[in-house]
């Protein structure tokens, strides 16, 4: 299914095909299809993280088999949970060890705009794109797995469609 | 022992304290003073057998803060609610960690909420805001920094 | 020759910290560790990283507008954090909940406490090394939470439950479903044995690690599988009943010396407990209304009340202090996990890095509980 979004030139000699295509098509192409998620469960999202990574929504037939604990070798963020501004420092330090290129997903309601604690909540920060940005939010209190298996897809929709990957 | 018994216990060596029976339960209040509140808690500990905290905490009353204790015993199944007061800003009372170990984060808790300085404490400090965290939120006229107060419809 | 070298071989402590995001902590605490090389001196943990301010938030919203944010507490366990709620509501306004409506909160939660001792038994099991049961803890776990669906309409945070009642009727066909989940679920609990329980790793990790006496517990504040591991017989819903608990027969596994292993037989026993549990309650299932007469505003009399029942994790109460008007005055939640966490630094005294992993897991917490 992932082959047919490589725009390729397919070209057939003697004893098999020759592939030719764009450099720039072939690294957004490996890239998207190998993202590895950082474990950065903080609330209620995270069950639902964890069920999407269970064996009824699987989440590695997308290519997001190996979950890194650490950001080092992590170069995708999904922020599930929400955000206090006792963690506000702790999020911005684990983004910036991430090596390029990265991505952050923004999942539920509390970390796309403080969700249910928006009013009245002294410690709960506005939303996580206040502190790093964000590609993808996934609305939801909490979104259903098949919903967060929705935005890593548009993720990977958003990352093939880069002109310059570089 | 029965309610009426506990009632006399405690009413014949703490005088001054008054007790009030709460319908349908097993379970009774006791006011008393902050001064005595070390001596009463550790009665009621040693003889009586109230050894569960469950929790403690304050309640703003806007001339002063009350403060209740929930004791349990397992013996007996019985409740005791201790109540006291202190006053609203810079109050102080004696800490009961020495009594019960559980009252040791609840304490910390209720001076980082609510500014209640519990004397003989070992390690009071902040437990659930940041260190240095400016007032105690959950004081009726704490205004927050960036707090967006639901608006009326 | 052997003098020179002890000689210049020279330790100190260190200080390691198990940071906000780690894969073990279960959420976002932090636990500040002293060590020298592998064993572990001191431990001190640094909560607030989740703290909400829940009950700040309480005092600027009516009763039922209060109900949806109290799932978010100890949301693997959403239909308790509901329960203990109504009924402390329920007790300041004076009501009776109609019969049908108590069997069927009993009924769901007791399938919400196989489902989060689930969510416990899974990653517990990753944490030590094993990850199999993680994948099949979960495919059960799915099971439930279908069951719920049905009910509420949500996997997670259910709001099922009303002041006076629940939301609204079982459907149709969710007897014979859970009864069928029933059947199937029996023999799934004696698959986890033979995975996990009598496996000679994992009986290593956990037997004497971690050992909480009796006095200990009980001053720390412990409550739930923590406490009935150390061997107290204590549990709300047999010594305290409320809801239609004294109508039930059931039992109340409790542990020796409490140790991690102690605990995790406690939880394991737990599970075919409410089973039992479940299949009486879809026996003896009455017909009638779901919810008491409730006034459209609830303003209960001036006055406090504090009701208390038996989540997964211990001894869940909630304090609710009304002064006569539609907002509470004052809220206070006693979270079980509180209490629960404050005994780790006592545990682990003497242990080895990685022992500390075994401890915390067999005591189960939520940060949401925690922090608030």
């Amino acid at each position: 299914m992932v082959l047919e979004k490589l725009p390729i030139y397919l070209e057939k000699i003697p004893g098999g095909q020759i592939v030719i295509t764009d450099y720039n098509n072939l690294l957004s192409w490996s890239r998207k299809n190998s993202l590895w998620p950082l474990t950065f469960g903080l609330a209620c999202c995270a069950i639902e993280m964890m069920a999407a990574g269970a064996s009824r929504y699987d989440w590695s037939r997308f290519g997001f088999e190996v979950a890194r604990a650490t950001p080092r070798q992590a170069d995708l963020m999904i922020v599930a949970g929400t955000v206090t501004e006792k963690m506000e420092k702790r999020i911005k330090l684990l983004w910036q060890q991430m090596p390029e290129p990265k991505y952050v997903i923004s999942m539920g309601n509390c970390a796309n705009t403080g969700g249910p604690f928006y009013y009245d909540s002294y410690t709960v920060v506005k939303g996580v794109d206040t502190i790093i940005p964000v590609d993808v939010y996934v609305p939801g209190c909490p979104p259903r797995p098949e919903g967060l298996l929705f935005g890593m897809i548009e993720l990977q929709k958003k990352i093939m469609a880069q002109k310059k990957p570089l | 022992m029965t309610t009426q018994e506990i009632i006399r216990k405690i009413s014949g060596r703490f005088p001054t304290v008054e007790t009030t029976i709460i319908d349908g339960e097993n379970a009774l209040n006791v006011l008393t003073d902050k001064d005595a509140i070390v001596q009463l808690c550790a009665f009621i500990k040693n003889e009586l057998g109230y050894d569960y905290l469950q929790f403690l905490t304050c309640i703003d009353r806007l001339d002063k803060l009350e403060i209740h204790y929930h004791l349990y015993a397992y013996a007996s199944q019985g409740t005791i609610i201790v109540k006291t007061s202190v006053e609203r800003v810079g109050g102080k009372i004696q800490s009961v960690a020495a009594l019960w170990k559980a009252a040791d984060w609840h304490e910390r808790e209720a001076y980082d909420l609510f500014g209640v300085v519990f004397e003989g404490h070992p390690g009071l400090r902040r437990i659930l805001l940041e260190e240095d965290f400016v007032g105690h939120p959950l004081l009726k006229d704490f205004k927050g920094k960036n707090v967006v107060v639901l608006p009326k419809i | 020759m052997k003098e020179d070298s002890a000689q210049d071989f020279i330790t100190e402590e260190y200080l390691l910290n198990m940071g906000p995001q780690h894969p073990a902590t279960h959420g976002v605490l932090r636990l500040v560790l002293r060590m020298d090389g592998e064993n572990i001196l001191d431990l001190v943990p640094d909560l607030g990283y989740l703290h909400r301010g829940f009950e700040k938030i309480a005092e600027n919203r009516t009763y039922k507008q209060f109900l949806p944010f109290t799932d978010r507490l100890d949301y693997l366990a959403g239909m308790f954090n509901n329960h203990v709620y109504c009924l402390a509501v329920e007790k300041l306004l004076k009501i009776t909940v109609p019969p049908r409506a108590e069997y069927i909160r009993v009924l769901v939660s007791e399938l919400n406490r196989i489902a989060s001792h689930l969510v416990w038994f899974g990653p517990f099991a990753m944490d030590l090394g094993a990850i199999t049961p993680f994948l099949y803890a979960f495919r059960e776990r799915e099971m439930i939470i279908d069951l719920l669906e049905s009910v509420s309409g949500q996997r997670l945070t259910y709001s099922y439950f009303r002041i006076g009642g629940v939301a609204q009727d079982l459907p149709d066909d969710f007897i014979v479903q859970a009864k069928a989940f029933c059947e199937y679920f029996k023999p799934k609990v004696d698959e986890y044995d033979t995975l996990l329980s009598k496996n000679i790793i994992f009986i290593k990790r956990t037997k004497n690690i971690g050992v909480l006496p009796k006095e200990l517990a009980i001053d720390y504040g412990c409550s739930g599988p923590v406490l009935r591991g150390s061997g107290v017989a204590y549990d709300v819903r047999k010594n305290e009943p409320y809801s239609v608990y004294k109508d039930l027969s059931f039992d109340i596994p409790v542990g020796t010396i409490g140790d991690s292993l102690d605990r995790y037989n406690v939880r394991i026993e737990e599970m075919r407990q409410s089973v039992r549990i479940i299949e009486q309650v879809l026996e003896k299932l009455p017909g009638g209304e779901i919810m008491a007469a409730v006034p459209k505003v609830v303003k209960p009399a001036p006055g406090e009340a504090y009701a208390r029942i038996e989540a997964p994790r211990g001894d869940f109460g909630f304090f609710i202090v009304s002064d006569g008007s539609d907002k509470p005055y004052r809220l206070k939640i006693r979270a079980p996990s509180f209490s629960n966490l404050s005994v780790l630094p006592e545990l682990v005294k003497g242990l080895k890095i990685s022992d500390v992993l075994a401890v915390f897991g067999s005591i189960d917490i939520v940060l949401g509980d925690v922090d608030r």
